[in-house]
């Protein structure tokens, strides 16, 4: 195995007494053992350093929800519903609709995971998610009005981590983004203070509605390292915890950038930022390609 | 920084929670509160945005099994908290007198709707025109060499620590407020460089 | 409200069934790269995920048994998994109830006395519901307990029936369900035939008891085949793989 002959010999140079195994090695050093993978250009599990995971999407797996969609990237699994409810719009806000996403890593989708309330990464992954679909006005709420000042939609967008090994946030958009792509809501009608929506008859184009996206957001997520700054498309979940920072790049279908996270790890060039938006165009290419139903 | 203020307040190395020890390292622990009501998502993703561009800067290596606990309030709000929080940060820090490895500075811009100019240091009306929002922090290893250097240098030194954007713009408009901030931000590592003289001076008075 | 009509006419029920005919089972093992063992099984339209940690180091340390393992049980259920969407919190005292339900009936089951000082957690996530969640769990949660290793005495079968109109009817949906029927879920143990939980919250009358009872305890046989198979299938296909 190649990760046998990378890591043992510079252990044995250092201390001849000790010989370990490629695995203890990496228990007992991950950010060595990693970085010695690194140096050669490849990665533990046998990916370029600008390569992403086989991507699968799959739409409307849920039958319950108005909208949904299943997206893995690599080890890590996400599915997305979509649930649309009839409520009360704001005072400011008389005729807009509700958005709300939230991202769920419960403890069955990894061992890091504790029960108890949402963990810090839940929260900032659906606030980030939230931001994005709000600044880039992905959908517009006007269309979720009924009646302007009474009754609006309200789309629980409820993500779901069923496995999780790395990079929640481009699962979590991904499937966000293909399961608002499937939404269909049966047309209401308003009646003196009383929504109505038809519950019997199959769901067609006449009876029911889509919605209008104004642009498909597609994202990538690098990991950064101290030491040699290099940038890890996709990182996995070792990866992950190894790392010291990560840039996250969301783009629409246009080329225009949506959103654009550089955080920890100390500083970084412009040139590696312009290298990783590179990758990130070609990224979001190939998962436009995968959401297309 | 204009009509948006934030306290910080460090306290540290102390004691630290058995759970939360790190062997080889400090822990550093960022507590953001919002001007009025319970901290929101929000507010936890602020905290996770300084701790992260914090940690690589501090020497938290000198202080092992120690708990550096930053906590973060804001007292006014108009516009630009975010980069208010980091530059209150660094002051305290610097007061607290924890080791750091360089210096932050914190600038936001936007890019207006309308005009489609870039404008530094927005109020909450102005953030509400904003075609795109974007948070630039920069450290003080990279303007230091910049001063002496030639401006065509400026694009490799400006080495972003911290960058946040949302909206909706152009890779060359990136740029372009990635230049604009890291000369502003410039000024910011001046007025914490004075601050911290003044500060200092006035101790040095006190003792004579 | 008016009542719907449950049995048509001609003996069937609302989705097309005959009164003691089960849905459609369909189980894969291993489908978690994380956990140590995992199931997914579709039941009709009830989808369910479950997960095994462990055996592992208990979290909290005076919950440890020095002769056997704890075992920890943790529902979750998807917001978008009813009809209706509702937040459901971590206390929620139905899903605390069916957890303890799952953990007790699994407890006598897994031979505990192997690993002591240690838990085995098993997580449940209800993908999409559609009536008969307990009886669903129960069998993820024996699936996933086989494919995580731990050892177990028999499988765990589980199945629900109920008292539709005017004859026993097994395996109900959720329309079913929801209109006031008694229900019962049993899980016993295939082999030996033993009952390890009965549970039923409606009315229901002691002569009836016996008829559903014997109709749950048909539809645990069967269930059995089903799950065997798939556990069959996926033990035969790793030793192909390990004889390559």
């Amino acid at each position: 195995m190649a990760s046998a002959s990378t890591a043992t010999p510079a252990t044995t140079a250092a201390s001849p007494a000790f010989t370990f195994s490629a695995s203890t090695f990496q228990k007992l050093h991950p950010a060595e053992y990693f970085r010695k993978f690194v140096s050669q250009g490849v990665r533990p599990d046998g990916r370029l350093l600008n390569g992403f995971r086989p991507t699968t999407v799959h739409h409307g797996v849920i039958t319950t929800a108005n909208g949904s969609a299943m997206v893995r990237i690599g080890g890590t699994t996400v599915v997305c519903g979509v649930k649309a409810e009839v409520a009360e719009p704001r005072l400011d806000a008389p005729d807009q609709g509700y958005l709300v996403p939230n991202v769920d890593l419960s403890p069955i989708s990894s061992s890091a995971f504790r029960p108890g309330p949402p963990s810090e990464q839940a929260q900032v992954v659906s606030e980030a998610i939230h931001r994005v679909l709000k600044e880039s006005n992905v959908l517009d709420l006007k269309d979720l009005c009924i009646e302007e000042g009474k009754a609006v939609w309200s789309l629980w967008v409820d993500v779901v981590c069923v496995s999780y090994d790395g990079n929640i946030y481009d699962a979590a958009l991904t499937s966000v983004m293909a399961a608002l792509g499937n939404v269909r809501i049966r047309n209401p009608t308003y009646e003196e203070g009383i929504v109505k929506v038809s519950g019997a008859e199959d769901l067609s184009d006449d009876n029911s509605f889509t919605l209008k996206l104004a642009r498909t957001l597609s994202s990538a997520t690098f990991a950064l390292f101290d030491t040699n700054l290099v940038a890890l498309a996709d990182p996995n979940f070792a990866e992950e915890s190894v790392s010291q920072g990560r840039i996250t790049i969301t783009l629409d279908e246009a080329g225009q950038i949506c959103a654009l996270s550089k955080i920890g790890a100390g500083a970084s060039s412009p040139a590696l930022l312009r290298q990783c938006l590179g990758h990130a165009r070609e990224r979001a290419q190939e998962l436009r390609q995968l959401m297309k139903q | 920084m204009g009509g948006s203020s934030v306290l910080c307040s460090v306290v540290g190395p102390t004691e630290v929670k058995i759970r939360d020890e790190q062997l080889d390292k400090a822990t550093v622990e960022v507590v953001a509160r919002p001007l009025v009501g319970l901290p929101s998502v929000k507010d936890k993703a602020r905290e996770q945005n300084i701790r992260e561009t914090l940690e690589p800067i501090l020497l938290s290596g000198l202080h092992p099994r120690t708990l550096i606990q930053i906590v973060v309030q804001t007292m006014k709000d108009d516009g630009c908290i975010l980069s208010t929080a980091f530059n209150a940060t660094i002051l305290a820090l610097l007061d607290a007198g924890i080791p750091l490895k360089s210096i932050l500075g914190s600038v936001t811009c936007i890019i207006d709707a309308q005009s489609n100019e870039i404008l530094l240091d927005p109020t909450t009306e102005e953030l509400a025109q904003a075609k795109s929002t974007h948070v630039f922090v920069f450290d003080n290893k990279s303007s230091i060499a910049n001063n002496e250097d030639i401006m065509d240098q400026e694009e490799l030194l400006a080495n972003v620590l911290f960058s946040d954007s949302t909206g909706s713009f152009s890779e060359e408009e990136y740029f372009e407020c990635s230049r604009v901030c890291f000369k502003a931000a410039q000024a910011v590592h001046g007025f914490i460089r004075t601050a911290v003289e003044k500060k200092l001076q006035k101790e040095y008075q006190q003792q004579e | 409200m008016s009542r719907v009509e449950l049995l048509s006419p001609e003996g069937l029920r609302v989705d097309g069934r005959r009164p003691e005919e089960l849905r459609k089972i369909t189980s894969t093992t291993a489908v978690l790269s994380q956990a140590d063992g995992s199931a997914y099984l579709e039941h009709g339209n009830t989808k369910v995920l479950a997960a095994v940690y462990g055996p592992r180091e208990a979290r909290h340390r005076a919950l440890v048994l020095h002769d056997r393992a704890i075992l920890n049980v943790e529902f979750n259920v998807a917001p978008f998994s009813t009809g209706e969407r509702r937040r459901r919190t971590k206390n929620d005292k139905r899903l605390l109830e069916m957890a303890s339900f799952v953990k007790q009936t699994f407890e006598p089951v897994v031979i505990t006395t192997l690993y002591p000082r240690s838990q085995i957690d098993i997580y449940l996530q209800i993908i999409q519901h559609d009536g008969g969640t307990l009886q669903a769990c129960i069998n993820a949660a024996t699936m996933a307990l086989i494919d995580a290793g731990i050892a177990m005495t028999d499988y765990v079968c589980a199945c629900t029936a109920g008292w539709v109109e005017r004859e026993p009817a097994l395996d109900l949906n959720h329309i079913e369900e929801s209109s006031d029927t008694s229900e019962v879920t049993i899980a016993m143990l295939p082999k030996s035939g033993k009952v390890t939980l009965v549970q039923m919250e409606s009315r229901l009358h002691v002569d009836k008891l016996e008829d559903v009872l014997s109709l749950a305890g048909k539809g645990c046989k069967h269930i059995h085949q089903v799950i065997d198979k798939t556990i069959r299938d996926r033990a035969e296909e790793l030793a192909r793989k390990m004889a390559v």
